[in-house]
């Protein structure tokens, strides 16, 4: 559904990408790995539009990313969270959520400011979905909390949801369980399994964490320098001897779990 | 209590409130609905979308001057005259909106600040002062429904309730519907917004022209209850003030520019006695709200609010 071919990415000097190719199959988990600066969250910039890459294109079911704007990816249902958190802090939850489904919303600002049955029944109907979310993830008890008042790892989970209500098709996740504890990754892991087998969404995920990446993902992209040096099953990957040595003793093969 | 009720109290409040007081004062207190209409205008586009304008005297020039000429040149009746003198503002908002797409928040301060000097000084030219009125102005009529004139100050009064009333409703709506929290989103995180669907160029015109259209009615009521309008009136002091009164009431929220317009329309009249100590108090009352009251005033009524059960219990949350 998703293709990469020879993208490549300059920041001045710096060659970030360098002809990168892979694609991502429907139905898929895709885990997109390297060490520190191998581009990884570059590659995400690209999907998402936010830069203009110097080289190569972008296809979504065919149709080239590389003509449309940042705002309007979400409506060919590429959906990302962010690394460091793209939430907003003063809104609630609640509030939070009903952006993701920002798309869904069409009243005119002038049906809105009258307050007419059509922009009402809409906040209405959209509202009692964000709600739904919460409650079928035991958390309705949040809805009205502020965002920047909630743990870290309940923020991780919420901007998921908030991504979740924009009606993804593919969903593209940045380090989903960074700086979360043993038990919250495992949450998160068993969470993004069930979108993807029983939602049926397509997920692409930059992470560090090599057991969560092994466990979950069914296929792997490794990134070093900005470019591809492997791609395949985790198994294959694992065995790989470039990879071994881009991580450099990091263990990828003692992550095998 | 419920809310409802609340806001009925206080609508029962300020439909009695003229019978205890001056002709002048119930003047004073109509004046102060423009005033709230244009704060809560900047305060839509400021703390909402958090675009920074000081400039917005502008805008309430041009509605005045457009009711007035609509009027009086075009002998358009005052109940279509006035609300198109606030879509014709809404519309020249947009000129602001095109450089607030390139430029950050302080350049575009200084480009909002360009842009009220810039209608400040081309009003009283002498090429169109035969229409305009030159540094004189002009009379604007009294509002007219029907064969009713709004004459005395009573009248306008209930008038400027009616109006600014239902306008407060209206900004209501936009600052609680999706429009207002595309608004904060892109003020937050522009990124993260715009990952989510959410059109930048779309919503900060939006923005202007929501924020204009209430300058615009603002001015225009102002006008109307003056009875004259002159370019005088609209200097960077009077943008600063509208500046001011959404500091002071609290950004991004709405009640609290009602608040602040409220009591920076009447601070100069109970001040009127210090007439030189005047600007003293002024700056002394906005230093002193911005060290004690940093989130305005009325971010300072939510924290006693949570701080004094009994507050909760008087004004239940959610209600």
């Amino acid at each position: 559904m998703l293709a990469l071919e020879n993208l490549s990415m300059r920041f001045g000097g710096l060659q970030a990408l360098d002809r990168v190719s892979f694609e991502v199959r429907e139905g898929e988990i895709v885990g997109l790995i390297g060490p520190n600066g191998a581009g990884k969250t570059t590659v995400f910039n690209l999907i998402s539009r936010f830069y203009e890459p110097t080289g190569g294109r972008i296809s979504f079911y065919g149709e080239n990313l590389l003509r449309l704007r940042p705002y309007q990816i979400v409506e060919r249902g590429i959906v990302r969270t962010f690394q460091l958190l793209g939430l907003f802090p003063y809104m609630t939850v609640l509030e939070n959520l009903m952006i993701g489904e920002h798309r869904d919303f069409g009243g005119s600002l002038l049906s809105v400011a009258l307050g007419l049955p059509r922009a009402r029944r809409e906040e209405h109907d959209r509202r009692a979905q964000a709600l739904w979310l919460l409650r079928f993830l035991k958390m309705e008890a949040l809805a009205d909390a502020f965002v920047f008042a909630l743990p870290y790892g309940t923020q991780k989970l919420i901007e998921l949801m908030r991504a979740l209500l924009a009606r993804p098709r593919l969903l593209l996740l940045d380090e989903p369980v960074a700086g979360m504890n043993a038990a919250e990754k495992a949450a998160m892991r068993e969470f993004i399994r069930r979108i993807n087998h029983d939602w049926g969404i397509t997920v692409l995920l930059v992470e560090h964490d090599m057991s969560f990446v092994m466990g979950l993902c069914d296929r792997i992209v490794v990134l070093n320098y900005g470019r591809v040096i492997a791609q395949g099953r985790p198994e294959e990957i694992q065995q790989n001897a470039e990879v071994i040595e881009a991580y450099l003793g990091e263990g990828v093969g003692s992550a095998r779990a | 209590m419920p809310r409802q009720i609340w806001l009925a109290l206080i609508a029962l409040a300020l439909v009695v409130l003229p019978f205890g007081l001056k002709g002048y004062t119930i003047y004073i207190v109509s004046l102060a609905g423009a005033n709230i209409l244009a704060a809560v205008g900047l305060n839509l586009l400021m703390g909402y979308a958090g675009q920074v304008s000081i400039g917005q005297a502008a805008f309430l020039a041009i509605g005045g001057y457009t009711s007035a000429l609509l009027m009086t040149k075009l002998g358009l009746a005052f109940w279509l005259a006035f609300p198109l003198a606030g879509v014709l503002t809404g519309l020249t908002g947009l000129i602001l909106f095109i450089p607030a797409l390139r430029l950050g928040t302080i350049y575009l301060a200084i480009a909002t600040l360009g842009f009220g000097a810039a209608v400040q000084q081309l009003i009283p030219l002498p090429y169109w002062s035969a229409i305009l009125g030159g540094h004189q102005g002009i009379k604007v009529p009294r509002p007219q429904i029907g064969s009713f004139v709004f004459d005395t100050d009573l009248e306008l009064y209930y008038l400027t309730l009616a109006i600014v009333g239902v306008l407060l409703v209206l900004s209501w709506n936009v600052a609680r519907s999706y429009v207002g929290r595309a608004f904060i989103a892109l003020r937050d995180k522009p990124a993260a917004a715009e990952a989510l669907g959410i059109n930048p160029t779309r919503y900060k015109a939006y923005a202007f022209l929501v924020s204009a259209f209430l300058t615009g009615i603002a001015g225009a009521l102002q006008a109307h209850l003056v009875g004259h309008i002159s370019p005088g009136e609209f200097g960077l002091g009077k943008s600063i003030e509208i500046f001011a009164m959404v500091i002071l009431g609290g950004i991004g929220s709405l009640p609290g520019s009602v608040l602040g317009a409220v009591f920076l329309t009447f601070l100069p009249h109970w001040l009127s006695e210090a007439k030189l100590l005047y600007t003293f108090f002024y700056g002394a009352a906005l230093v002193l709200v911005i060290i004690f009251m940093p989130y305005g005033v009325w971010g300072f009524f939510l924290r006693l609010y949570y701080r004094f059960p009994m507050m909760q219990k008087l004004f239940p949350k959610g209600a």
